[in-house]
């Protein structure tokens, strides 16, 4: 016991009996991978949350202020609103993407793995395009869709009687937000759909049969054989869809604008930090690096927080 | 024989090469609408300096501050770039990113007051005035001529003028606030001097001599209230482009906005369209923004020190204020020769004409109220789209706008 873990390691026998294990050379085969991953992930991580401690003018941060810019950041009376704001927006906008994006990809899976479902691989690729096309196109096109006086749905809710209705969706603070979250959830509905379209498709034939003769109904088949084995999927859909919201940027950007316009009704982690760490604000246009150094660590931490809970909530039931 | 000469050519082409490399310049820049503008001037440059290159490399606009800050920096900025009027530019040039052009003899050609958005508080020139611009109502002709409105020259006239067109199914104004920079920029800042006495009662604003939420300022509140009953169904979600594209198809009968869109509405097929100047109510004085929107300023890293500044200089020449002119329509030389320009644009020139007889001034924010925190820009911004959406009296729009500058603001 009082042997350090290298010499208990050394004088044990590899199971495998080879000698690799003893000798250093096994650290030769992970060294690329190992640059690769120090170089491009460790590395920026480590030294922006070194600058988040750190202040300065334009680019050149030297100057240490502890945790000046946390302090700021949830506190400070004309920043932490901005902040707090954009943190709870960011939430909204996750919890729209897990309610429709996710709900209906379970339920898209769920009808195109039903074997007596005819041109299901059309189905798949329909649900499929928008996850194709670039996040630009589909911004501009959903703008020319909603705007307020000539986009097709406000001429079709005039047409209807309904004009009453026919509202500036994007011009609202109360409306903007789960709009983008709404277009957001379409472009990328294909992806759950497939995850669970492929999981469905991985559940041996057996247990359906077996519940046939059992004499389950469909719903019973669904809510006790398809639902309970996919539940680790939907802890990798939820996990992916937890990341891609709060790194989300570009379509609040494309359709909001860097402010999340109106009144920053739509302003999100991403867009905050853009704003704050990369162009600053209109007009002036400098960077607050160190403060937006600090919105990248608090999304960090949030981050592996929330992925953290997510896998112990899904993957203990395997 | 055949050997010597060979080896003489490569040297040739060696030496031109080389000589072409030693004079190439980039000019960076926030504008990249203006490619081909940018083509044309460098092809009249060349006639009279044909061994100097110069490549126009701009930036994504809203990205242009802080990518050549970066490249300053770090040693890799252009060698001449538009430079910033105002705090901006000024700070650039504290940090030494500027070369210091008070000295320069081009510089003999500007009057005291076009020189002083690019001058450093101790007087040190940073940026060569390089172009102004004007902010004025479009509007369009033919529907002005349908429904026989003759050109408003008092504020309650183009009250009237709108209500008619209302009346009639036509927008009145194209404006929206989605994008928010074009509500500030070219609604509230347009309108701001005529009300707060041009850039003298700017400047008494700025001194503490008035307070921030004077009557005149709560004055240009309450004309953008005016004005909202006759903004397009759902203006909230209109932004910069939808509002241009109103004005182009005949939709919307006028549009504030600024001399640089002259360019796209040429090119609307079929469009009729005249500018005029937003008009001051009756019995008040109208002002008019004239702004010193682009300078020029040189990188004291730069390689071709000699070369930019040849080519600067040659911005001011005769010959470059014609190219100036000429290649960019809706900007304005700011050289005093410049005033001489006959130019051909009717717009242009209307725009032009609304500087004559009245007090010009830059836009109101631009000399103070751009930096700190809450920004005087974002506080015009806020209040001015809580104005239009009835959720604040003008009144009370002058006084947050007030109350939230002197957080920050130093006398």
């Amino acid at each position: 016991m009082t042997q350090t873990p290298g010499m208990a390691r050394s004088g044990r026998r590899s199971p495998w009996g080879v000698g690799i294990y003893r000798r250093p050379s096994w650290f030769l085969y992970i060294l690329p991978a190992l640059a690769v991953y120090v170089a491009f992930m460790a590395f920026p991580l480590l030294s922006s949350l070194k600058l988040s401690f750190y202040s300065g003018s334009g680019f050149t941060l030297d100057t240490f202020v502890g945790f000046d810019n946390y302090v700021r950041l949830f506190a400070d009376a004309d920043v932490a609103p901005r902040f707090w704001g954009a943190f709870g927006n960011t939430w909204v906008f996750f919890f729209v993407h897990m309610l429709v994006q996710n709900t209906l990809g379970l339920m898209f899976a769920l009808i195109l793995s039903d074997k007596r479902l005819r041109g299901a691989g059309f189905f798949r690729t329909v649900i499929f395009i928008p996850t194709t096309l670039a996040i630009v196109v589909t911004g501009f096109l959903w703008k020319l869709m909603l705007d307020p006086n000539f986009g097709p749905i406000n001429l079709l809710l005039d047409r209807v009687g309904l004009g009453a209705l026919a509202l500036p969706w994007l011009g609202l603070e109360e409306t903007t937000l789960p709009i983008i979250s709404l277009v957001s959830s379409w472009q990328w509905v294909g992806i759950p759909t497939m995850i669970f379209t492929a999981a469905l498709q991985s559940i041996p034939e057996d247990y359906f049969e077996a519940a046939q003769i059992d004499g389950a109904s469909g719903w019973q088949v669904t809510r006790l054989i398809k639902l309970p084995i996919i539940v680790p999927m939907m802890g990798v859909v939820g996990v992916l869809t937890f990341t891609g919201n709060f790194n989300a940027f570009d379509v609040v950007y494309s359709m909001a604008g860097a402010n999340g316009a109106p009144n920053y009704a739509a302003d999100i982690l991403g867009t905050y930090f853009y704003r704050t760490g990369i162009a600053g604000k209109h007009p002036v246009g400098i960077p607050d690096m160190g403060l937006g150094a600090a919105i990248a660590t608090v999304t960090f931490v949030t981050l592996l927080a929330g992925v953290m809970v997510i896998r112990r909530l899904t993957m203990g039931r395997k | 024989m055949k050997r010597a000469r060979l080896i003489l050519s490569v040297a040739m082409a060696l030496v031109l090469v080389a000589g072409a490399a030693a004079q190439t310049i980039t000019v960076g820049s926030w504008r990249t609408d203006d490619v081909a503008q940018w083509k044309g001037l460098i092809a009249d440059f060349n006639k009279s300096y044909p061994g100097i290159e110069v490549r126009f490399d701009p930036t994504n606009p809203p990205d242009y501050n802080a990518t050549l800050r970066l490249q300053l920096e770090s040693g890799t900025g252009p060698d001449v770039f538009y430079a910033r009027s105002g705090d901006v530019g000024k700070t650039l040039f504290k940090d030494g990113f500027m070369f210091d052009l008070s000295a320069e003899p081009f510089m003999s050609k500007f009057d005291a007051a076009s020189k002083f958005f690019w001058q450093s508080d101790d007087g040190r020139s940073f940026g060569m005035p390089l172009f102004a611009i004007s902010q004025g109502i479009y509007y369009n002709v033919k529907l002005f001529r349908d429904y026989k409105i003759a050109i408003p020259q008092t504020w309650e006239e183009l009250l009237a003028a709108a209500k008619t067109l209302k009346s009639k199914g036509v927008i009145p104004f194209a404006n929206g606030t989605k994008d928010e920079w074009d509500i500030n920029e070219v609604l509230f800042q347009t309108l701001a001097p005529t009300y707060v006495g041009g850039a003298a009662g700017r400047k008494a604003l700025e001194s503490g001599a008035k307070k921030w939420n004077d009557a005149s300022v709560a004055a240009v509140f309450s004309a953008v209230k005016d004005l909202s009953p006759y903004l397009p169904r759902g203006y909230a979600a209109v932004d910069y482009n939808s509002s241009k594209v109103m004005f182009q198809l005949g939709k919307a009968a006028m549009m504030f906005d600024g001399s640089w869109t002259i360019p796209e509405h040429m090119k609307a097929a079929g469009l009729e369209y005249g500018v005029f100047a937003a008009p001051a109510p009756k019995g008040m004085k109208r002002a008019q923004v004239f702004h010193a929107d682009t300078g020029i300023a040189i990188n004291p890293k730069s390689k071709n020190v000699a070369a930019a500044k040849t080519f600067v200089a040659w911005l001011v020449s005769d010959a470059g204020i014609a190219s100036v002119a000429e290649n960019f329509t809706g900007f304005f030389p700011m050289a005093k020769a410049s005033k001489a320009i006959p130019f051909s644009n009717p717009v242009v020139k209307s725009f032009l004409a609304m500087n004559d007889g009245v007090e010009t001034d830059v836009r109101f924010s631009w000399t103070r109220l751009n930096t700190g925190n809450p920004s005087g820009y974002d506080l015009i911004t806020a209040n001015t789209i809580a104005v239009l959406g009835g959720k604040k009296t003008p009144k009370q729009a002058a006084d947050d706008f007030a109350a939230d500058l002197a957080k920050w603001y130093v006398y």
